[in-house]
């Protein structure tokens, strides 16, 4: 009996161990399979990484299976990897060899770059029959002048979005949406108070007004750099100083911009605080439900508004003078180590032509805009993807977004700054002082400064940024 | 030990030195696979300015010296931040838990009920848990400060504010306080029938039985939740990275947050072994000093 | 007078538990509620308690936009794995650590404890690195097969703790009677800390059943995804479909409810240790 039960425990631990391991080897086998099998009618499996939301999931799922069955030899596995671990993850899967081919990125891929991990995109050109001028030229991730990580891939713009039923209700004229029309700070917070509601229905303008009780907010905005730098490349400022030697945001061109927004929600209560983005409602949720009346941040909110069902717009940013903006973006970056150059170009031409597919289409209609320069100065193509007959393109898209981008771009602030990922994790935790009202735009930026300038390294471009 | 009895003891003892090795063989060999090795790995480490993707050369004791020195201002910060949360949280949480774990020792009805709506809150996964309690505590649009304006009291900015968001957390912390209540729970009914008829015999009331009796009685459970809280209250992560980010303005910057964006998010995989180090170094001196001074107040009934 | 005193008691005790319960609730009914409207809805000011309209229909959509069910089988393999592992070694460990006298006991156990402090951040990438080097990736074997080494510090500790608090006069007599180790901790500890390694095992199910990090290193394809990280998919930073979050949230609790329900039961049968004491 005693025996038995020591019997059982051996027994059932081996038995578990057998099947664990029977697991892991037949997982072993069968991927050993496929490379056999793949030797055979000489097809090739690219390892392909990316995120994205369940949409752009469902459509780049969807198109790379069109891919396949257009280039039967091909195989890719896909892996989408939720955003905020995507660096992690990748990271661990370099140091363990098992690098993708070709991956989504962002602004860290210079650093990858610089340590020769992924393939310097302008020796690719004429292999993929690119040329360089077919891109807008502020769309470029390079990490020296001769070196590129690609354009942008998944091109958006900051814009500023409106609730229709919202103006309406208070009787305000809609934003406009062409440049020289745009509103100065002024009038915006002007219309901005007139849109900021309390319980009782009063608005932010009214003496009376319940600054506690606030049931729908002028404006929404979000708090990282690419809301505010457009404000601040306008005012004749930038991210780094003229020497490029640190910081420029304490300098009185950019502070005043940033100390503005800050205004918005501590002295004229038209802005909710701003906490982290887990708390707040994406800029769709907000628009649809009435939380607010106007949202600036970033055009991939377009295919949420689509779906949200409400009546909403665009409009140009309220900069009246010397309107300057970026186009911005993930690009994606082919690895040095891939044994496959060849088809991971093909993938990657697949996945940046706006008409390679019907799903591919849907999203440079809804949730990017294309960086090749066609796009924008034919004018078929350009209604190819902006028609404002389309549903997630609003009557204005042309000119509040086409149009004043195009023609007022400069280079993204994190395309150009060197070692930008770390220095605006600090910039931005600085900043959560300046948006909560206990510190000035000025002093924040100031104090900062002693550990974001050893960061500093200057541009990419060699220009101030 | 006389020298007379050990002689008597050597057969006994040897038969024990190889059951008591072969019993613990798993965890000596989980101990070297998985924590020696990579402990070891990660101590090289340190002392290398190793990234991720290009590997690294010997820098000596250069990352040690950055941090101690403060040329990286936020390890201190860090440090202090955590240091507040664990003084603040585990006390918070040990009483808290004891508590419950008390009354539903007690004579109450719907008992099982209860235990249950305790510990589920514990077994809800981290993503969703971080979203419910980010909405709640929205100063502007959450239910927590809807109901505190509702009775006319004083709103708080919660997670969004620099002096609040600690304290915030440590109350999101008493949430999960199931698995520690769970504990307590266990030890409580441990404590023998007798002795408490005994105190009631004796004429005492609850408070007797707990001074008496039952604190006594429970004190390897305390013990064990302590060393445990303090523990895992150092080595919080997860609630700032999914909730804060380490916001506002790095006020919930925790240690293990601060060392997860050196390795992950900056790439200094030598820079975070350091820190690391200098962690692990800290728990351990701390444990070591529990452990020395609990003789002093832990009983245990088999020695 | 003393029935009023232990009236006054038996009101407090009861309004503790009550707002305690409370609090443990509001937030689990916010999810439910949150699973069972549209997003818009999620967000409105002031907050609402209850959805305008049932929308059961999110929980159908967790399915369609992700392969849950998948998630939910190998979510099930992996906790199996590590509930069985678990359970068997940090109580055989545990027994060795605290009945058994031996040479180099303690400074064994100090070893395993210290283990426990050592941030993951530090043991994660050589780990993974080890792994890699004897060509296992995309498993779910480094998941499962560090169980089965003692299961993790902390089980052995929380056993230790147990099997320390028995008195050691009940398995000396067994000893001199002629019984193994292998017979007393089978026949003797075993049986009479259940309640204790029922513990251990809810603890090991949670552990595994909600890991995050875990698998987000060590797993690579989508089709070996675990419900933790599935539910992270479902808001990326682009868009947050936060219904259907929360809906596939409530549905991962299931299963742990129901474990937690079993369980329970092992937790009462505790009292009969203090009977053994006597």
């Amino acid at each position: 009996m005693k025996r038995k039960t020591a019997a059982k425990l051996i027994a059932a631990s081996m038995i578990t161990a057998m099947v664990l391991g029977g697991c892991g080897n037949s997982g072993g086998t069968a991927s050993d399979g496929d490379g056999a099998k793949s030797g055979e009618d000489e097809s090739v499996t690219l390892k392909f990484t990316y995120w994205g939301s369940g949409d752009e999931k469902k459509a780049i799922e969807e198109s790379v299976d069109k891919f396949m069955e257009k280039y039967s030899n091909i195989k890719v596995d896909l892996m989408h990897i939720p955003n905020e671990d995507f660096l992690t993850k990748l990271n661990a899967m370099i140091a363990a060899g098992e690098t993708p081919d070709i991956s989504y990125s962002a602004s860290w891929k210079c650093q990858m770059g610089e340590d020769g991990l992924i393939y310097n995109f302008y020796d690719l050109l004429d292999d993929m029959d690119l040329k360089k001028e077919d891109y807008l030229s502020t769309c470029w991730w390079n990490w020296s002048p001769e070196e590129s990580a690609g354009p942008v891939q998944a091109n958006v713009t900051t814009n500023l979005m409106y609730n229709v039923d919202c103006f309406e209700d208070a009787k305000v004229e809609l934003p406009p949406a062409k440049v020289e029309d745009a509103w100065s700070w002024e009038e915006f917070i002007d219309v901005a108070q007139q849109l900021t509601l309390d319980t009782e229905g009063r608005n932010a303008k009214d003496p009376n007004f319940d600054s506690d009780n606030i049931q729908q907010y002028g404006v929404m905005f979000g708090t990282d750099w690419n809301v505010y730098m457009p404000f601040v490349y306008s005012a004749g400022g930038g991210y780094l100083n003229e020497n490029m030697d640190g910081i420029g945001l304490e300098e009185p061109a950019a502070a005043e911009v940033i100390q503005n927004f800050a205004d918005l929600i501590n002295k004229y209560h038209v802005s909710p605080t701003a906490v982290q983005k887990n708390a707040m409602p994406s800029a769709a949720t907000a628009l649809a439900s009435k939380q607010t009346a106007m949202y600036i941040d970033g055009s991939w909110n377009h295919l949420d508004l689509m779906n949200s069902g409400c009546d909403w717009g665009v409009g140009v940013l309220p900069i009246d003078e010397n309107y300057t903006t970026f186009f911005d973006g993930g690009s994606l970056i082919i690895f040095k180590s891939t044994e496959h150059l060849e088809e991971t170009e093909k993938l990657y031409l697949w996945l940046t032509n706006p008409e390679s597919s019907e799903r591919i289409t849907e999203l440079y209609r809804t949730l990017w805009l294309p960086v090749q320069t066609e796009y924008y100065t034919d004018e078929e193509k350009l209604d190819f993807w902006a028609s404002e007959e389309l549903p997630a393109r609003p009557k204005g898209f042309k000119d509040a977004i086409v149009k004043a981008t195009y023609d007022h771009a400069v280079t993204a602030t994190e395309i150009d700054v060197k070692n930008f990922n770390e220095i605006n994790t600090l910039v931005q935790s600085a900043l959560e002082q300046v948006w909560s009202g206990s510190k000035t735009a000025e002093q924040a930026m100031t104090e900062v400064k002693s550990q974001t300038d050893p960061l500093v390294g200057g541009t990419y471009s060699g220009e101030r940024s | 030990m006389s020298a007379k009895t050990r002689v008597i003891m050597t057969a006994r003892e040897k038969r024990e030195n190889k059951w008591g090795v072969l019993f613990s063989l798993p965890c000596i060999l989980g101990f070297l696979i998985f924590a020696l090795i990579p402990m070891g790995v990660s101590l090289v480490l340190s002392f290398m300015n190793y990234s991720f993707t290009t590997g690294g050369s010997f820098i000596g004791i250069a990352n040690y010296r950055q941090l101690f020195s403060g040329a990286d201002p936020y390890f201190y910060k860090s440090m202090a931040v955590t240091i507040i949360y664990v003084v603040l949280s585990v006390p918070s949480a040990m009483i808290f838990a004891f508590l419950i774990a008390l009354l539903l020792n007690s004579d109450v009805r719907g008992k099982g009920i209860f235990r249950t709506i305790f510990y589920l809150p514990t077994v809800v996964p981290i993503v969703a848990m971080a979203a419910i309690w980010m909405w709640i505590f929205n100063p502007d649009m959450g239910l927590a400060n809807h109901l505190l304006k509702g009775m006319h009291l004083p709103v708080s900015k919660w997670l969004s504010g620099e002096s609040s968001v600690i304290p915030t957390l440590v109350f999101i912390n008493l949430w999960t306080t199931g698995s520690t209540m769970v504990i307590f729970l266990a030890g409580i009914q441990d404590v023998p029938r007798q002795l408490l008829e005994a105190v009631q015999i004796d004429g005492g009331g609850f408070f007797a039985k707990l001074r008496y009796v039952i604190v006594p009685m429970m004190t390897p459970t305390i013990f064990y939740n302590v060393v445990m809280g303090i523990i895992n209250g150092f080595q919080i992560f997860t609630q700032s990275y999914v909730m804060t980010q380490g916001g506002p303005n790095n006020a919930s910057l925790f240690y293990v947050y601060y060392l997860y964006r050196e390795a992950f998010e900056f790439s200094r995989m030598g820079k975070a072994c350091a820190v690391a180090w200098v962690l692990f170094v800290i728990i351990m001196i701390l444990t070591a000093v529990i452990f020395k001074y609990s003789n002093r107040w832990v009983y245990y009934g088999g020695e | 007078m003393k029935k009023g005193k232990r009236m006054v008691f038996r009101i407090l005790t009861y309004g503790i538990l009550t707002l305690g319960a409370a609090f443990c609730l509001v937030p689990l009914f916010w999810m439910v509620r949150s699973s069972l409207m549209n997003t818009v809805e999620i967000f409105m000011m002031p907050p609402r308690w209850f959805p305008s309209e049932i929308m059961w229909e999110n929980y159908g959509e967790v399915f369609d936009t992700l392969p849950f069910q998948t998630y939910f089988l190998n979510s099930f393999i992996i906790t199996a794995g590590c509930v069985g592992g678990t359970m068997l070694t940090s109580s055989i460990c545990a027994y060795g650590l605290a009945r058994i006298k031996w040479r180099g006991r303690n400074v064994v156990f100090a070893c395993i404890i210290s283990s426990m402090m050592l941030p993951f951040a530090v043991t994660l990438l050589p780990t993974f690195l080890m792994w890699r080097t004897i060509g296992i990736t995309d498993s779910f074997l480094p998941l499962i097969v560090p169980a089965w080494f003692g299961g993790g510090a902390f089980y052995i500790f929380l056993l230790r703790q147990f099997y320390m608090s028995i008195p050691r006069d009940f398995d000396e007599a067994a000893y001199l009677d002629g019984a193994t180790h292998i017979q007393i901790f089978s026949r003797i500890i075993l049986p009479t800390t259940k309640p204790a390694l029922a513990v251990v095992g809810m603890f090991a199910f949670l552990n595994s059943w909600n890991d995050f990090l875990g698998p987000l290193v060590y797993l690579n394809s989508e089709k070996k995804y675990t419900v933790a990280l599935g539910l992270q998919l479902f808001t990326g930073s682009y868009r947050g479909e936060w219904n259907l979050m929360m809906a596939a949230a409530c549905l991962v609790l299931i299963p742990v409810i129901i474990v937690f329900g079993f369980g329970q039961k092992y937790l009462i049968e505790g009292i009969t240790m203090s009977g053994v004491k006597g």
